[in-house]
């Protein structure tokens, strides 16, 4: 490894570990940390919470990641795909309400059909609008992927309205000892999220088809002339990335509420991960996940008003990784 | 030479007519109808509610033009969509006034848009009731063209923080989003609080973006040993909310959130984590209030949009009613002779008596319901409840 | 001269590609035999990349064709051209970098054998060249050398008909390129196709059947190698247009 290289590393280090210390310094300095058992309990309740939240966020972060690891472009239509998927369980959970039958199809379950068919929306608009522009100026991707997501928005609008919506799933709490909660449905999204995220990790790794993948975001030129067809690559790969965004939807709409505009703050989230973990590194984004949900709760719980400030965790970790060191934790050096 | 002169000068008022916004002789208008225009989120984060006043809207105009219309002639709607953004909406006010020459305008929804677009009325004399909007700051700077209808966003934590001394609390929290209204609302709580001798160990806003997580805040009012929890909010904020105290087993003696609440979608999605909680409302569908023509407007709400109306309907169905009054007695579409018949007139609407005083505030009382068995049930003012409240909150383990 | 339509492994006619104003190829024939060496050569930038390129579909053709066993593979992708079993290698080695050598070896797609015989082809190639010790290791941490026999041995993953190498020896220290040169010459003799561009002219004039010489993107000459040394074009081509 290069000097400067070891360099940045160790100053990113340094600037994360001073990140996760602003919040108990701000606490000490305005009296909000009490030193009992009872506060140790409830920063424990909030840190475990925010790793919760952190395997939401990966599910965003590794379709992102991967998609960009694979084509280099930048799918600012990411958080409406996970509206989507949030719509389809939704869809599915009411339907035999709809239908005037007596049982609910379980959010999980769900994903059996909402996971397919957000695979193939992926790998149509990839196939019809992208794979046409991919390699060329990454402006044109960009942007085509900016007018999927405005497109996605108005229709998801016209059909279900703007109106919130949520799942009521699994809404007790487990308690871990008598002060420490956390909710069953977090617990429950978090082992998904975990599944899901190694399950296409050891996919990536393993099988031929995986393998094909990562050749061709490493080097499509060379994947090209050993045979691989890029083109189809691209459209499994956008497939791929749409059905792990769908996946968070659906982890979404089990825990918060939902409407079609809300997916622009998950894109802002999911960039500000694969920036941190390293753009196109998968691991380096469920890193980036966790460590993003574990900071905005210590803010919000330490800092006065804080909040109002956890936009600031995101975009304040993206600015300054970008700084410190561009390729993030664990991604490939540019160029 | 005098004759050249004075054709160029009148040339020059004629065009210079034309340019500025010109609204008194807007009503001879070549196909003899009025235009009634504003902008209203169709689209964005305010649409729901928003939603609710374009039902009443389009539902009245219909009625009034199937009864001929004001003053003779057939009403024009023109309702824009302002994408819940106080830029657009600047904009497309604007555009109505200057170069669609509306005669009577609509407010927009959220009291941060109607506070923008007053400066933009206020400019052009053009008077209108804002209906969408709570924060009596609005009213606090020295504008003349501007009425209020519905009860300040002040007052939304009014019941409940009176309940809340009424069962024992001692300690509260206030949260809500940071935007214009939430923070009239938290400014509201804390004066009742203070008056009631409650104290307040949080108050706190957060990112008007943030939709996910609130164990953080809510452990930092746990932590606080709150006892209540005022949550200024909107429906993903407060739903959130009440489903991550019931998954972190919090336990509080109340929750109060003011707009959430009242959505009908809030009670059906959450289920029975929805029940005890507070909620504030300007009116509410329910005979015993006593207010006349409510009977008709609910089973025709009833009837066109499935599902009865709820305050945000209420609540514009009765501005709709001052905007006729006021037409008919005013006698024309001036819109400075409006604007003084606006000031002064005293109408019965659906929601209660609209009368304002010499800042334009109408002294509108609003309702504290409480969400029991899946029902938004009316319990403060004591003279208007339909129940007993449940108070305090059962614990969660105890449900 | 002319050979047989059943002795010609690649019909290359009039093959056209201009950047902007630079032609880079001509209007180039070349008729590569089958089941020999042949070699490519020419000064710098006189075209032999870009027809390297032009054969295996990294850059499209503007006009011309390219005939293999009857079929026009002009302005076809590259995945396709390698399925139809013709591999190449690069000027500048490109492999996997962030991949094992076995990896890089499996990376290759389009093969119709099970897992296992994949595996164990990658087994035996990477015994070929002699990298079986090398088999964890990261592309990116092995030699110059090492990456050009990963880069040589993955090529062959497909048992292709014909082989295209870009500059084989360069960079490559004397003892490697013996042992190259050698499985160069096993592949020739279990019947494929190999042409080979390269500027060591030793290897060109010991190991190739037959030669051609490129300038400024036409064939100036072919032939046998010593039929090339003797041609004045060509050295003038070499040595200046004196």
């Amino acid at each position: 490894m290069e000097k400067s290289e070891v360099r940045s590393i160790y100053l990113l280090a340094g600037f994360l570990v001073f990140a996760y210390a602003l919040p108990f310094a701000v606490g000490v300095w305005t009296d909000s940390i009490f030193y009992d058992r009872q506060w140790l309990a409830d920063l424990a309740t909030v840190a475990l919470s925010g790793l919760m939240q952190g395997g939401v966020y990966a599910m965003f972060a590794v379709g992102l990641t991967l998609i960009f690891g694979v084509m280099r472009v930048i799918n600012v239509a990411h958080g409406e795909l996970v509206v989507l998927g949030a719509y389809l369980t939704w869809v599915m959970f009411n339907m035999p309400e709809w239908l005037g039958i007596d049982v609910y199809v379980d959010p999980l379950l769900s994903m059996v059909v909402s996971l397919p068919l957000a695979f193939l929306l992926g790998y149509g608009i990839q196939k019809l609008l992208l794979n046409a522009v991919v390699g060329g100026p990454e402006l044109t991707p960009l942007l085509i992927t900016f007018g999927i997501g405005i497109s996605l928005v108005n229709i998801v609008e016209w059909i279900f309205t703007t109106d919130y919506h949520t799942i009521p799933y699994e809404p007790d709490a487990i308690h871990l000892t008598a002060s420490i909660a956390v909710g069953k449905n977090k617990v429950i999204s978090f082992g998904m999220a975990f599944l899901i995220s190694m399950s296409v990790y050891i996919f990536l790794k393993v099988a031929r088809l995986g393998k094909a993948i990562r050749a061709t975001a490493q080097n499509a030129d060379v994947a090209m002339v050993c045979g691989i067809n890029i083109y189809s690559i691209y459209m499994i790969t956008f497939g791929l990335g749409a059905a792990l965004a769908a996946a968070g939807g659906t982890l979404v709409s089990i825990q918060f509420g939902f409407n079609p505009e809300t997916g622009l703050q998950y894109t802002v989230v999911a960039f500000a991960i694969i920036i941190l973990g390293g753009r196109g590194n998968f691991i380096g984004a469920l890193i980036g996940a966790l460590m993003l949900g574990v900071i905005e709760n210590l803010i919000a719980f330490m800092v006065p008003n804080g909040s109002a400030m956890v936009e600031i965790a995101a975009y304040g970790l993206m600015i300054c990784t970008l700084l410190i060191r561009p390729r993030g934790l664990m991604g490939a050096k540019e160029g | 030479m005098i004759v050249k002169s004075m054709q160029v000068l009148i040339t020059v008022l004629a065009v210079a007519g034309m340019l500025l916004p010109g609204t008194a002789w807007a009503e001879h208008r070549g196909d003899d109808t009025v235009l009634v225009g504003g902008a209203l989120a169709r689209t964005g984060r305010y649409a729901e509610p928003a939603g609710r006043f374009y039902n009443s809207i389009t539902m009245y105009v219909d009625q009034l033009n199937a009864r001929g219309g004001l003053l003779g002639h057939k009403v024009v709607l023109r309702l824009l969509d302002d994408k819940s953004d106080k830029q657009t909406s600047i904009k497309l006010f604007e555009k109505l006034i200057t170069s669609d020459k509306v005669d009577i305008i609509l407010g927009p929804y959220s009291s941060g848009i109607t506070d923008a677009v007053a400066n933009v009325t206020e400019r052009y004399k053009m008077p209108f009731i804002a209906h969408g909007a709570a924060s009596s700051v609005i009213w606090q700077r020295g504008r003349k063209y501007i009425f209020n209808i519905i009860d300040i966003a002040e007052n939304y934590q009014k019941g409940a923080m009176h309940l809340a001394k009424e069962i024992g609390v001692k300690r509260i929290a206030i949260i809500g989003e940071d935007s214009l209204f939430p923070r009239m609302s938290r400014k509201g709580a804390e004066m009742w609080a203070k008056r009631l001798g409650i104290e307040v160990v949080l108050a706190e806003n957060y990112a008007t973006r943030k939709q996910g997580d609130y164990t953080a805040l809510l452990q930092k009012a746990k932590s606080r040993r709150a006892q209540a929890i005022f949550s200024n909010s909107y429906f993903a904020d407060a739903s959130a909310q009440i489903r991550q105290m019931r998954e972190l087993g919090i336990n509080m003696m109340m929750f109060a959130s003011t707009v959430g609440p009242g959505l009908p979608r809030f009670a059906k999605d959450l289920g029975p984590t929805a029940e005890y909680v507070l909620g504030f409302s300007q009116w509410e569908p329910v005979m015993a209030l006593g207010h006349p023509g409510m009977g008709k407007f609910i089973a025709d709400y009833k009837a066109r949009y499935g599902g009865k109306p709820n305050y945000h309907a209420g609540q514009t169905w009765a501005m709709m009613q001052v905007v006729e009054s006021t037409v008919i007695k005013t006698g024309s579409f001036d819109n400075v002779k409006m604007r003084d018949t606006f000031a002064t007139i005293k109408v019965r609407t659906i929601i209660g008596t609209y009368k304002v005083n010499d800042i334009g505030i109408n002294n509108h009382d609003g309702l504290t319901f409480q969400i029991q068995d899946g029902q938004r049930v009316i319990i403060w003012p004591p003279r208007l409840a339909q129940a007993k409240p449940r108070l305090p909150m059962p614990k969660w383990s105890d449900r | 001269m002319a050979l047989h339509k059943d002795e010609i492994a690649l019909d290359v006619q009039d093959l056209h590609k201009h950047f902007g104003g630079i032609k880079a190829v001509d209007g180039c024939s070349l008729q590569f035999p089958k089941g020999k060496i042949s070699g490519l050569i020419g000064p710098n930038g006189s075209g032999k990349t870009t027809t390297f390129n032009l054969l295996t579909g990294v850059t499209a053709p503007d006009s011309g064709k390219i005939l293999y066993n009857g079929e026009n593979l002009a302005g076809l992708k590259p995945y396709k051209i390698f399925r139809k079993g013709i591999t190449r290698t690069f000027q500048i080695t490109r492999i996997y970098r962030e991949m094992t050598t076995f990896e890089n070896m499996l990376s290759v797609a389009g093969l119709s054998i099970p897992e296992r015989e994949v595996r164990q082809r990658a087994e035996e190639l990477m015994d070929f060249v002699n990298l079986t010790g090398l088999r964890d290791e990261y592309g990116g941490n092995l030699s110059y050398g090492q990456q050009k026999l990963l880069e040589f041995s993955r090529a062959l993953m497909t048992d292709p008909d014909l082989i295209l190498l870009d500059e084989p020896a360069a960079g490559v220290n004397r003892t490697l390129l013996v042992e190259l040169l050698k499985h160069i010459h096993e592949l020739q003799e279990q019947g494929k196709t190999i042409i080979i561009v390269e500027h060591d002219m030793n290897v060109i004039m010991n190991h190739c059947e037959k030669i051609f010489v490129m300038d400024y993107g036409v064939k100036i000459a072919e032939g046998l190698p010593e039929e090339i040394q003797a041609n004045k074009q060509v050295i003038e081509a070499y040595f200046g247009h004196t």
